[in-house]
């Protein structure tokens, strides 16, 4: 008994650690779909922003930079796809996607250029963010296996769900954001600058993308491989198509997709053939979303 | 003259914004290249060398274009109607193993096996375009996450079934995840095989065509591009698709069977999609080896060149060959000057975002609008002023 114990407990701590990139992931889309930005450029941002700070804390050792530099990178993309749909009035598919492309041939280019190798780099001297440990849960048995191994910037995830709530449904700025997605010109007709408002208000949250992607190479392990970001990105488009953009939401549908792709980490040992379970995932996002819009589609019926 | 002066604003329409964007992406690759530390200019001619550079290396470009043409023929069908899906890599995978699988098991002559394997993988795209399709009219599962899912769950899919179901039983290599390679008369002839017969092959043609890998998938893409070229631009379903896409309420309203539309056009770009893979087998690889679609990227290219080509279908497979000349010209500057290939992933995104907003209109129209604007404003003010003296 006290092994399933144990063994349930290892489930809700890998689950904790799938879920928090994606929650932060999830965050970001939110505020983009908030801001009536349609940004599937996510994937791409994820994987630059999870390169860049790796390259960073790789050269300089410095993990505070390192994660600077992650949340710039972030910035910085998430702002040109803001600028692209908003400014230019690009087709914000074909923003997205390009991004997505782009950000799969620098890395591996830069990865080539710099480590000579088109695979994994992965350096054991290399340290990444800071491990937390609880002082008085740590040595309980249970609780101890369920929040092991959580970095900083895992627990940091849950505060800002909770803080991008605040500022989204509590302030004037996140009631601005909320307007100018839902009516644009009654927005702007009470002085908001829309695209301005948009443009920065994505800009910003993609730091929030900038964070997981340093969760990806510098959290449960120090490491960079192409594609590390495996689809998290559009993944988080349908959790936060759940979640209606609602940040609290967000932790209840990253935490689902958290769990699916755990799933698939703890079922290795079974019967299932590995490449059965890495579709995981992916069927579960798929399966999510089929019997949310059903639901709704009833619910709406009546 | 203004009939000039018209095909000439046609044709800047037309032509103006790719050029832009691909000569722009060039330019930007080559400030990539010079921050690497390489000669721009060499590697750039060794790059179209590589590519176009002579009969050989143009064949080679031909041969990596088949796929990526009929890539590019799935997403003009799709998203020409309205329809964005991005599940032509998906559909390529499982119709490249469907017909790899056909050609090697089944029994009968080369060419039945060719054509039942066609057929195979035409069906199998189909059906996997229709699950999305299906996903979104009775789910309302956007297109972006189902298909995107299932371009993943297909190649995860085709993995498995390689590494332990179909594997090559000839092969003892464990590494070489691959199913068994087909006979010579399950195969795409080369065209060079033309030249090769015995009074042609000492000649000095047969000599110069010998070692030209360009196969007939190759021609088979073009005969696909005027078939959907004929479907869209000459039947009534090309209209309705065209309208579709442009307003699908409007659409709706003109009394099209949205429904019907939506599967048929779903299935017409899966059977382009599953035919590009099994042209990739039967004319290139002789076989399905895994991710031999997914590293290849061959959905994507031809994605950017049906936007390259504003979802024209000739357009498209100008655009696709010239994609598929970049990422030749692409190995063979990896060969030899030591630049990854990926810079051309790279400029396929770059070229990809430029095409996303309509970059002549910001640079010419605008200014013409702002000029306007400003003309009225005056006048209006003007107007002012004599109705105030008033």
């Amino acid at each position: 008994m006290n092994i399933s114990v144990n063994y349930l407990a290892s489930v809700f701590n890998s689950t904790l650690r799938y879920m928090t990139p994606l929650l932060l992931v999830t965050l970001c889309a939110g505020v983009c779909s908030k801001a009536r930005v349609f940004n599937i450029g996510l994937e791409g941002t994820l994987l630059m922003s999870a390169f860049f700070a790796f390259l960073t804390q790789y050269f300089t050792r410095n993990i505070f930079l390192a994660v600077f530099v992650g949340m710039i990178t972030g910035m910085v993309v998430t702002f040109v796809i803001a600028f692209f749909i908003v400014k230019l009035n690009g087709e914000p598919m074909i923003v997205g996607m390009a991004i997505n492309k782009f950000a799969q041939g620098l890395t591996t280019f830069l990865l080539q250029m710099i480590f000579h190798t088109k695979g994994t780099v992965s350096d054991t001297s290399m340290k990444g963010l800071t491990k937390i440990a609880i002082p008085g849960i740590k040595d309980i048995p249970v609780l101890g296996t369920m929040f092991g191994n959580l970095t900083v910037v895992d627990y940091f995830a849950f505060v800002l769900a909770i803080v991008m709530f605040i500022i989204m449904y509590r302030t004037v700025i996140g009631f601005r954001i909320r307007c100018l997605g839902i009516n644009p010109e009654a927005a702007s007709s009470l002085g908001v600058r829309v695209p301005r408002y948009q443009i920065i208000a994505t800009t910003l949250s993609g730091s929030m993308i900038g964070l997981a992607g340093c969760l990806l190479s510098l959290g449960s392990v120090t490491m960079f491989m192409q594609n590390i970001s495996a689809a998290r990105g559009y993944v988080a488009i349908a959790a936060n198509n759940l979640c209606f953009g609602h940040p609290l939401g967000a932790l209840a549908s990253s935490a689902l997709f958290g769990f699916t792709t755990a799933l698939a980490q703890v079922l290795q040992n079974s019967a299932l053939k590995q490449q059965l379970l890495q579709c995981i995932p992916y069927i579960s996002t798929i399966l999510a979303m089929m019997v949310f819009n059903f639901a709704n589609a009833k619910k709406k019926q009546k | 003259m203004t009939k000039l002066k018209k095909f000439g604003s046609k044709f800047l329409e037309a032509l103006g914004q790719p050029l832009v964007a691909v000569l722009l992406s060039l330019l930007i690759g080559a400030v990539i290249i010079g921050l690497s530390g390489k000669d721009i200019l060499s590697s750039y001619a060794i790059m179209f060398k590589g590519a176009f550079g002579d009969g050989y290396y143009l064949s080679a470009t031909l041969q990596r274009s088949t796929a990526i043409i009929m890539g590019g023929l799935a997403v003009c069908i799709a998203w020409r109607s309205g329809y964005e899906s991005m599940g032509g890599e998906g559909q390529m995978i499982f119709g490249a193993l469907l017909s790899a699988l056909i050609a090697y098991y089944m029994p009968g002559p080369g060419i039945a096996k060719i054509l039942v394997g066609i057929l195979g993988a035409a069906l199998v795209g189909a059906v996997y375009s229709i699950l999305s399709g299906w996903l979104w009219e009775k789910f309302s599962v956007t297109f972006i996450i189902s298909t995107l899912m299932m371009n993943y769950i297909a190649n995860y899919i085709a993995s498995y079934l390689t590494t332990y179901k179909v594997k090559d039983p000839q092969s003892r290599d464990i590494n070489s995840i691959q199913t068994g390679k087909l006979i010579e008369e399950a195969r795409f002839g080369k065209v060079s095989g033309l030249f090769q017969s015995d009074g042609l092959k000492e000649t000095a043609l047969g000599q110069y065509f010998k070692d030209f890998s360009v196969h007939w998938g190759f021609f088979f893409a073009i005969a696909c591009a005027v078939l959907v070229y004929i479907l869209l631009r000459k039947t009534k379903f090309g209209y309705q698709s065209k309208m579709n896409g442009l307003n699908s309420r409007f659409a709706l309203y003109g009394g099209i069977n949205a429904r019907g539309m939506l599967y048929l056009v779903m299935i017409l770009s899966g059977i382009a999609a599953g035919l590009g893979g099994a042209f990739e087998v039967f004319g290139s690889k002789y076989r399905y080896i895994d991710q031999m679609i997914f590293s290849t990227g061959y959905a994507w290219s031809g994605m950017v060149g049906a936007l390259l080509a504003n979802f024209d279908p000739f357009g498209t497979v100008l655009a696709c060959i010239l994609l598929a000349g970049l990422s030749t010209g692409g190995s063979a500057m990896q060969r030899s000057a030591g630049i990854p290939v990926e810079t051309v992933n790279m400029l396929e995104g770059i070229i990809m975002l430029l095409m996303s907003v309509k970059l002549l209109h910001l640079i010419v129209i605008r200014r013409k609008v702002s000029r306007e604007d400003r003309l009225k404003h005056e006048a209006e003010l003007e107007n002012g002023k004599e109705a105030e003296a008033k």
